[in-house]
C-alpha cells in the first residue's frame, strides 16, 4: 500500500520531493565529481575552463601508480583493512550473539560501555595509547594497528549485529540444536548466514574505517614501509612545496576505487527479507 | 525406536509453576497426543522432552535412559515446529540433510536418505528451491522431511498444523497418520485442537494448568470423561453440562422432571449433580414434555444442523443428524437421553460412575 501511494500525490508535492532529493544527492556527489574531474587536469588548467577537463590527461594516474612505494602502501592498506575486518567480525559475532540471546545482569550497562571507545575522541586516546604501545614494544608494527582498528570497529559491528541476531527466530536455533548442531555450529551455520545483510554492513563499515584510518597510523608508525594510503596522501600535500592538486586528486580517486569496488560487489548481497519463509 | 517415560516431572519459572508433577509413559511406537487449552503446559512438556527446556524436578527417560542433563542434540529426537523453522538460506535438500551433515553421514548414504524422504513426501521436484518459494503446505512437508530423514527414536510435533488452512490441515492430518503407520515411530504430538487429538492419537493426554486431567484412548475419553473439564473440552460441539437435582425416583433439570431409565437411580449420587449430555444426545420432544427453550442460533451444515437454544440464561447445543427447519425465536422442548447422560459431582467436578446395569 505504501509502495504506490506516491502515485496519488499531487504533482507539486512530487516536484518538491524530487527537488530536495536532487539537492541532497548533489551535495554528496559533487565533491567526488569535482575531484574526479580535477584528476584529469593539469595544475595549469585546474582553475581555467569548465567543470569537465578540456584536454583530459591520464598523466596524474600514471605518476601515482608508478610513484615510489605506491604498491607497498596499497598492500599495507589492504592487508590492515582485511585482517582487522576479519578479526572484528569474528569477535563481534560472538559478542553480539551473547547480547542477543542471553539475559544477564548489567546487560544494558555493558552494552553502553562497549561504545566508549567510539565516544572518546580518537586524538585523546593517542597519547595514553602511545605510552602503552611503546611499553609493549609494538611501535611501528602491523600488530598495533590491527589491534587498534579492531578495538574501535568491534563496538559498532557488535551493535549492528545484535539487531540482526535478535531478528533470527529462536526456533531456527532450536531446530538446529535438535538436528544435532552444537552452539558453535548454530552460530556459524544458521545465525550468521541468515544475518548476511548485517554481516556485510558491519564488514564494509569496519573495512572502510580501517582503510581510511589516519591518526593511529601517523602516531604509531615511523618507517616508510608501514605507510598506508591515507598517510601517503597526507605526506604528498605536506612535502611538495607547491601543492599539485590534480596529482592529489588522482591519488584520492585511486584510493577510493578499491573500496568503491567492494561496496558495489557486496551491495547485491544485501538482499532484504532474507528471513522470509523461515517461519510461517 | 524408544519409549518415553516421565516420572514426577515438574517445571517452575521462579515461583511460577508451569508443570505440576507429571507421570506419563509413552510406549515404543505409540502416537500420543497432548491436548489442552493454551497455557496448559503441553508445549512446555514437549520442549522438556526435546531438551529445549530444563526439567526443574523429576525424571525424563527416553529408551530407558535418563535424559535430564542430555542436551537436545544428543537425545536422538526430531521435532516439527508450529512455524516449521526451516533454514531460510538453505534449499529444501540442504534443509532436509542438515541433521545428517551434522552427524557426518557419508555423502552417498545422505543422498539416498534425502531422496527417499523427498519421495515419501512428494518433495522431489522442490528439492532445489528455498523455503520462501514454497507454499505453507509444502513448507510443512519439508519440516516433516527434516524430521523423518534421520530415523530418530522419538518424533515430537508442536502444533504442526495450526498454520495451515482447514482443508490442508485435514489432508496433512491423514498424511501424518499414514506416515506414523508406516514408520511406527514413537510420536508425541501437541495440539489445542481436540479434533486432531481425537483423530490422530493412539492415546490422548488431556492437560489443564500443568496437570494431567485424563489419559486414555480417544474414544474412551470421549465416552467416559473423568471430570467436568475433560467433558467440556473433548467433543465438538462441546458437551452440555446441565445442573440437575435428584427428585424422588427421578431428577429435575430446569423445572422439567425425568425418570431414570434402565438401571434406575445410580448410587452415591449427591442431591445436586451435573448431567453431561452430548449435543447429539439432546432431543426435541413434544410440547410440555421436556425443558422449554428458545432457539437462538441455527447453523445448517447441509447434512447436519446445529442449534443453540436458551433456557433462561443458560445455552445448550443440539446436534441433529438431519436438516431441521428451525427458526430463531421458536419455542422448543428438549430432553436428554438419560441412558447416555454423564454424571458429575459439582463439588469435586469429578465423574460419578453409574452402577453397572443389571
Amino acid at each position: 500500500m505504501t509502495d504506490n501511494s506516491s502515485i496519488n500525490r499531487p504533482l507539486g508535492t512530487r516536484v518538491v520531493a524530487w527537488g530536495v532529493l536532487l539537492l541532497i544527492t548533489l551535495w554528496a556527489v559533487l565533491p567526488i565529481l569535482w575531484s574526479l574531474s580535477a584528476s584529469f587536469k593539469t595544475p595549469l588548467t585546474l582553475y581555467t575552463g569548465g567543470f569537465l577537463p578540456d584536454d583530459p590527461t591520464f598523466d596524474n594516474y600514471r605518476r601515482v601508480l608508478t610513484s615510489d612505494g605506491f604498491p607497498n602502501y596499497m598492500m599495507n592498506s589492504l592487508f590492515l583493512a582485511l585482517v582487522s575486518t576479519a578479526i572484528t567480525l569474528f569477535v563481534s559475532v560472538l559478542a553480539a550473539y551473547g547480547f542477543a540471546r542471553y539475559a544477564f545482569r548489567w546487560r544494558h550497562i555493558l552494552l553502553l560501555f562497549i561504545l566508549i571507545p567510539r565516544i572518546l575522541p580518537r586524538a585523546s586516546l593517542i597519547i595514553p595509547l602511545y605510552d602503552l604501545v611503546e611499553s609493549l614494544n609494538l611501535l611501528d608494527t602491523y600488530t598495533v594497528l590491527i589491534i587498534t582498528y579492531t578495538a574501535t570497529a568491534v563496538p559498532m559491528a557488535t551493535w549492528i549485529l545484535i539487531g540482526f541476531f535478535q531478528a533470527v527466530p529462536k526456533e531456527l536455533e532450536e531446530a538446529a540444536a535438535i538436528d544435532g548442531a552444537s552452539i558453535w555450529q548454530r552460530i556459524w551455520k544458521v545465525v550468521v548466514p541468515i544475518s548476511l545483510p548485517g554481516m556485510v554492513t558491519a564488514g564494509i563499515l569496519s573495512l572502510r574505517e580501517a582503510w581510511n584510518e589516519f591518526p593511529f597510523v601517523l602516531a604509531f608508525t615511523t618507517s616508510s614501509d608501514m605507510r598506508t594510503l591515507p598517510y601517503q596522501l597526507f605526506l604528498m600535500r605536506d612535502s611538495m612545496g607547491i601543492t599539485d592538486w590534480p596529482l592529489i586528486n588522482a591519488f584520492t580517486i585511486t584510493t577510493i576505487v578499491p573500496i568503491l569496488f567492494l561496496y558495489l560487489l557486496f551491495e547485491r548481497q544485501i538482499v532484504n527479507g532474507l528471513t522470509s519463509g523461515a517461519v510461517k | 525406536m524408544a519409549s518415553v517415560t516421565l516420572s514426577g516431572v515438574q517445571k517452575h519459572f521462579g515461583a511460577l509453576e508451569i508443570i505440576a508433577g507429571i507421570d506419563l509413559t509413552i510406549e515404543d511406537g505409540e502416537f500420543v497426543v497432548l491436548v489442552g487449552p493454551s497455557g496448559c503446559g503441553k508445549s512446555t512438556l514437549l520442549r522438556m522432552i526435546a531438551g529445549l527446556e530444563s526439567i526443574s524436578a523429576g525424571e525424563a527417560r527416553i529408551g530407558g535412559k535418563v535424559v535430564n542433563n542430555v542436551p537436545a542434540k544428543d537425545r536422538d529426537i526430531a521435532m516439527v515446529f508450529q512455524n516449521y523453522a526451516l533454514y531460510p538460506h538453505k534449499t529444501v535438500r540442504q534443509n532436509i540433510e542438515f541433521s545428517l551433515r551434522m552427524r557426518k553421514t557419508p555423502k552417498a548414504e545422505m543422498d539416498r536418505r534425502v531422496n527417499e524422504a523427498a519421495e515419501l513426501l512428494a518433495l522431489t521436484p522442490l528439492l532445489d528451491r528455498t523455503p520462501r518459494a514454497l507454499s505453507g503446505g509444502q513448507r510443512q512437508r519439508v519440516a516433516m522431511g527434516r524430521a523423518i530423514v534421520r530415523d530418530p527414536s522419538v518424533f515430537l510435533f508442536d502444533e504442526p498444523l495450526s498454520n495451515l488452512d482447514a482443508k490442508l490441515r485435514v489432508e496433512m492430518r491423514a498424511q501424518i497418520k499414514a506416515l506414523h503407520r508406516r514408520l511406527r515411530a514413537t510420536s508425541v504430538y501437541v495440539t489445542h485442537d481436540q479434533v486432531e487429538a481425537m483423530t490422530m492419537g493412539d492415546k490422548i493426554v488431556v492437560m489443564r494448568g500443568g496437570v494431567i486431567q485424563q489419559v486414555g484412548r480417544p474414544i474412551d475419553v470421549y465416552d467416559a470423561p473423568q471430570n467436568l473439564f475433560v467433558a467440556g473440552f473433548i467433543g465438538s460441539p462441546s458437551m452440555n453440562l446441565m445442573p440437575a437435582n435428584v427428585d424422588g425416583d427421578g431428577f429435575m433439570i430446569s423445572g422439567a422432571r425425568f425418570g431414570w431409565r434402565g438401571g434406575g437411580r445410580p448410587g452415591d449420587l449427591p442431591k445436586n449433580f451435573i448431567g453431561g449430555v452430548r449435543p447429539e444426545n439432546l432431543r426435541l420432544v413434544a410440547p410440555g414434555e421436556g425443558i422449554a427453550a428458545i432457539v437462538e442460533v441455527v447453523e445448517p451444515m447441509g447434512g447436519e444442523t446445529v442449534a443453540s437454544v436458551a433456557v433462561g440464561n443458560t445455552k445448550y447445543t443440539i446436534l441433529f443428524r438431519d436438516r431441521r427447519p428451525l427458526e430463531i425465536g421458536d419455542e422448543v422442548f428438549i430432553a436428554p437421553e438419560v441412558e447416555t447422560m454423564h454424571l458429575f459431582d459439582p463439588e469435586t467436578e469429578s465423574r460419578i460412575d453409574r452402577k453397572p446395569r443389571l
